[in-house]
């Protein structure tokens, strides 16, 4: 078990000028220095990237990270083109519940008609406000357009501090939400994916519970609790960050929030932010690949899933894993070409990839006539053997390069785009980086690397779980 | 009216402007391919020069967010549409005026049945085919492989009255990818083996599809309220079984001919005068030519509305994946022509809905608990509408539910909006349309779609027309749209709901679901 990387020591005003292309300092001299720091100390100046196919174009800045005044710790990058802006708050929680985070998130902005109602009105003024959870924290989104920057800063402030909760109104969000649930719980897919999760990680991983226990969650959670919860969560935070995404240059990002963002932890939590804090680490419970069966009599099609212990953000082979996962997902040469192409045993094979520190794990699934079920195990084992013993190609690695690079650029378009790339590294304990960064990691991924990877996440020593969904008389004959 | 089509051979086209034979590694692809697929590869078109009219200029104006859009038509018709924004990810799609609306209809309830001469699911086919094998690729999925090596993400899709190609790809590859896409719209080669082996892939992408009580509901809805059923896009299995490469080859050629067809690109274009004149060369070399068509034809390429006024159907299914019951209403709605009744019915959806005060979900969700979801849906098409609520409830209260609603709805028609919600809502809509423009793919898709379907200008004039809908405006829509003795009614039920096990349907009989005046002639699916 090891904690995830300790933030950088943030420095007073830095030379960041020749890296940050949209910071700029106050021409007044007395205006005050500005605490912010870069956070790819490591990265290169976007035209030293090894091709110039791997680059981004728009005149993106370097995501900064500072303290305010009042000690919360705030990330910042400017995208002058797009045409919206992002702030996301995310607070820290100590419930380890996803379902009880995500009852408290949604509380914030639909726990009264009065609450519902200011939402509704923000949203017909360009603000729309959003909010997500882990089991460890929650997090409001507020996107807007162009300009709208302050009443970003205002309104997230007045929907922490101002937490208004009618017990009608959760009871029916509650009983909404298990229905929800219920019916998900009916689906196969969803059914394999609990077995096959809880194979590889028990029941005490608060990332992977299956659904039947977060309904079980869900229905054990009572008004009385949520309310406590947010007396202690937002009237006494512990730990909070703040990300902001605009079109605005840094500089102005900061001033904005230095002077206008008052909602600050408590002062026995100052200078603590969640992601610095310690991240419980959860053991996969199998140490080879393993298979689970599960019996639905009334499916038409069976269905199949295998699951891989995979490379997490920040490792180090984390960019050649991300390589191959595009290669083995493009319609030329990966599962779709085997089991849909070759074989003809599907129309879609989806693969899904988490890079969450707690659960990170790549998997593929599939559904399949149930005379077909061992044909299409066969295929799956076929690429990722393939995939092993000959690597891939110079031109496969060079088109996933290039389709990452076309990912990068759509990304980019919008400030709510860019925010969640920031989020997902600070969220992993990680400095957030330029995109151009990204893509230079990319194009120095070779194909030595990408095969080590394969045989890493593909070879016998990893933790594997494959899963199989049919009527019995089907899961018998494998 | 049946008409046997000849089949043209490509090797026998002719025009001003034939693909031009390159050697190997033409600057035009920008792409040096190795491995199985180079020789085919080296063989690829590129276009021009040939001399050709250039295009003709027919418009500019601002989209949403302030990017110019221009407009041509080439001589012989294909429309191309540039939209300039900063993003270095190019979307290309080319959209063709045709679907499923262009075959035979599954069932035979329209006087067109048979008429076409073309089997039920051969448009979506047909877009599958495109993937398979070209004229200068024909190695099945070489094309594919091609443009998986640029890095390029390709969808397609095919709806009752349009089919579009997609590309996104990064703007160094555009001269390249012009090509490519030129190359799949208008070369498709149909092989009988690789045909039999996608007829497989559609038939599954049915039978997932089909699995979702999703799907059967909007299926079921369209089968009551028009003259085609919901699932005549992916047609049935004996259906897809039945066609041949020479129906597909009737199909393209009748179809994707240049009065039909319309290219658009958005994103960072540096050199457009070049991008023109190279999409020039490419449609311009399509062999297809335009097939007039008289009233009767034009009458037949649209889905219409089959439920007579005065009439209610209804139907109902137990799905095993259902805990709990879904009860969706439809009702005939303003098609794509009425712009300014498609925009009050969009304020319409929004009173409904808008949280806290919608009156569907304030009512039914809040006050009532008749129901723990609600959602609402227009479609709007080339000569019919259908405007579906739909409502999760618990087993045993759907009667309620459905009566309460529809009570509910019809208020829209008496009690004018109150003139603030309104203009909250107007704000909201226009801010929605502002974002959702922000991302390069979803404006081709809109734009291009409204472009194709003759309605471009309802697309440019949006944000006033949704700032001039008044409160009479929503009054008069509702009261010509939602009138209690002309909807359909589909119920998914649970397989635990008390009913279930019995017929279901006899339930909930046309009279027993309108509260008064029940009409005659309402039946049950």
């Amino acid at each position: 078990m090891s904690s995830i990387q300790a933030m950088a020591p943030m420095s007073p005003m830095v030379s960041l000028l020749s890296l940050a292309p949209g910071l700029t300092v106050p021409s007044n001299s007395s205006a005050p220095a500005l605490p912010i720091t870069a956070v790819s100390p490591g990265f290169s100046a976007p035209a030293e990237a090894p091709s110039s196919r791997l680059t981004v174009s728009q005149p993106l800045s370097m995501p900064a990270k500072t303290m305010l005044a009042n000690g919360v710790t705030a990330y910042m990058q400017q995208a002058p083109l797009a045409a919206d802006c992002q702030l996301v708050v995310q607070l820290h929680t100590p419930f380890n519940s996803w379902a009880f985070n995500s009852m408290l998130s949604a509380m914030l902005v639909q726990g009264s008609p009065r609450t519902k109602a200011l939402v509704n009105q923000l949203a017909s003024r360009g603000v729309n406000v959003g909010t997500s959870s882990s089991p460890n924290s929650i997090a409001l989104h507020l996107n807007g357009l162009k300009g709208q920057e302050a009443s970003l800063v205002k309104w997230a402030q007045y929907l922490l501090t101002n937490p208004d909760v009618d017990p009608r109104t959760f009871q029916n969000l509650l009983q909404d939400t298990i229905k929800g649930q219920q019916e998900d719980i009916q689906q196969p897919e969803v059914q394999l994916s609990d077995a096959v999760h809880s194979v590889m990680y028990g029941s005490a991983n608060p990332y992977t519970l299956s659904s039947t226990q977060t309904l079980r969650q869900l229905q054990q959670i009572r008004l009385g609790d949520v309310m406590a919860a947010f007396r202690s969560v937002l009237t006494r935070p512990e730990a909070l960050r703040l990300t902001m995404n605009s079109t605005e240059p840094v500089a102005q990002q900061y001033q904005l929030l230095n002077t206008d963002w008052q909602y600050a932890p408590h002062a026995a939590y100052r200078q603590v932010t969640p992601e610095a804090l310690p991240v419980v680490q959860y053991p996969v419970l199998v140490d080879r690949p393993k298979r689970v069966l599960v019996e639905k009599p009334d499916v038409k099609r069976a269905f199949v899933q295998k699951l891989w212990r995979a490379p997490k953000l920040g490792d180090p082979d984390y960019p050649a894993f991300m390589v191959l996962q595009d290669i083995l997902g493009s319609q030329s040469w990966g599962f779709f070409r085997e089991l849909r192409m070759r074989r003809e045993l599907v129309y879609r094979a989806n693969k899904n990839y988490s890079d969450i520190p707690q659960a990170h794990y790549y998997s593929v699934d599939f559904e399949v006539d149930f005379d077909k079920v061992q044909q299409g195990i066969d295929g799956l084992n076929t690429v990722v053997g393939d995939a092993m013993v000959n690597g891939v190609t110079p031109e496969q690695l060079q088109a996933a390069k290039k389709k990452t690079v076309l990912t990068m650029r759509q990304l980019i378009e919008t400030n709510g785009g860019l925010n969640g790339l920031i989020d997902q590294y600070i969220d992993s304990g990680l400095p957030p980086v330029h995109p151009q960064q990204l893509l230079q990691d990319l194009g120095n991924v070779t194909l030595a690397q990408v095969q080590a990877v394969a045989h890493k996440v593909f070879g016998p020593a990893n933790p594997s779980v494959l899963g199989v969904l049919a009527p019995r008389s089907v899961l018998n004959q494998l | 009216m049946t008409q046997p089509l000849a089949l043209q051979p490509h090797t026998a086209m002719a025009g001003p402007a034939r693909l031009l034979k390159q050697p190997v590694n033409r600057p035009g692809f920008g792409y040096t391919a190795s491995g199985p697929s180079a020789a085919a590869t080296n063989a690829a078109p590129a276009y021009g020069p040939v001399a050709l009219p250039p295009p003709a200029f027919e418009g500019q104006f601002a989209s949403p967010l302030g990017y110019p859009i221009r407009v041509y038509r080439l001589a012989n018709g294909h429309r191309i549409v540039f939209e300039q924004r900063p993003t270095d990810a190019l979307s290309l799609r080319t959209f063709v005026d045709a679907g499923s609306i262009d075959e035979d209809p599954i069932q035979g309830r329209t006087p067109f049945y048979g008429q076409t001469g073309l089997p039920p699911g051969i448009a979506h086919l047909d877009e599958h085919c495109h993937f398979l094998t070209t004229r200068h690729f024909p190695a099945k999925n070489q094309w594919v492989q091609v443009v998986d090596h640029l890095g390029v993400r390709k969808n397609a899709s095919t709806s009752h009255e349009v089919i579009q190609h997609e590309l996104v790809f990064n703007k160094e590859d555009l001269p390249a990818m012009l090509n490519l896409h030129g190359e799949m719209v208008l070369n498709p080669l149909y092989v009988k083996d690789h045909i039999e082996q996608e007829k497989s892939a559609v038939i599954r992408e049915a039978q997932e599809r089909g699995r979702h009580p999703g799907f059967q509901i909007y299926d079921r809805l369209w089968t009551l309220m028009f003259d085609r059923p919901g699932m005549q896009t992916l047609g049935k299995v004996s259906d897809i079984q039945r066609i041949s490469p020479e129906h597909l080859q009737q199909f393209h050629q009748r179809f994707y001919t240049p009065d039909r067809m319309l290219t658009l690109i958005s994103g960072q274009l540096d050199n457009l005068p070049a991008t023109l004149a190279q999409l020039n060369q490419i449609f311009s070399s399509n062999p297809n030519t335009a097939q007039p068509i008289d009233a009767y034809q034009r009458q037949l390429r649209a889905v219409h509305l089959a439920l007579p006024p005065g009439q209610v159907r209804t139907s109902s299914f137990v799905h095993p994946e259902l805990t709990h019951s879904i009860v969706t209403l439809g009702f005939p709605a303003p098609d794509a022509t009425q712009y300014r009744d498609r925009t009050a019915m969009t304020m319409l959806m929004a009173a409904l809905v808008n949280e806290p005060d919608g009156l569907l979900t304030s009512t039914l969700i809040q006050n009532e608990r008749l129901a723990h979801e609600v959602s609402v849906d227009y479609a709007a098409l080339k000569q019919a509408g259908l405007f579906t609520v739909s409502m999760n409830t618990m087993p045993g209260q759907e009667v309620q539910l459905q009566q309460r609603a529809l009570q509910l709805l019809t208020q829209l028609a008496t009690t004018p909006i109150n003139p603030e919600l309104l203009e909250r809502l107007k704000n909201q809509i226009l801010v929605a349309f502002h974002k959702v423009l922000q991302s390069s793919e979803a404006t081709t898709s809109m734009l291009g779609e409204a472009m194709i379907k003759g309605h471009g200008r309802y697309f440019a004039q949006y944000a006033q027309l949704v700032k001039s809908i008044t409160p009479a405006d929503i009054q008069r829509v509702a009261s010509q749209c939602i009138r209690p003795d002309h909807y359909v009614l589909v119920y998914a039920l649970p397989p635990s709901h008390p009913m279930a096990q019995q017929q279901a349907a006899s339930m909930y009989s046309p009279s027993v679901l309108t509260p008064q005046g029940a009409p005659s002639g309402g039946w049950v699916l």
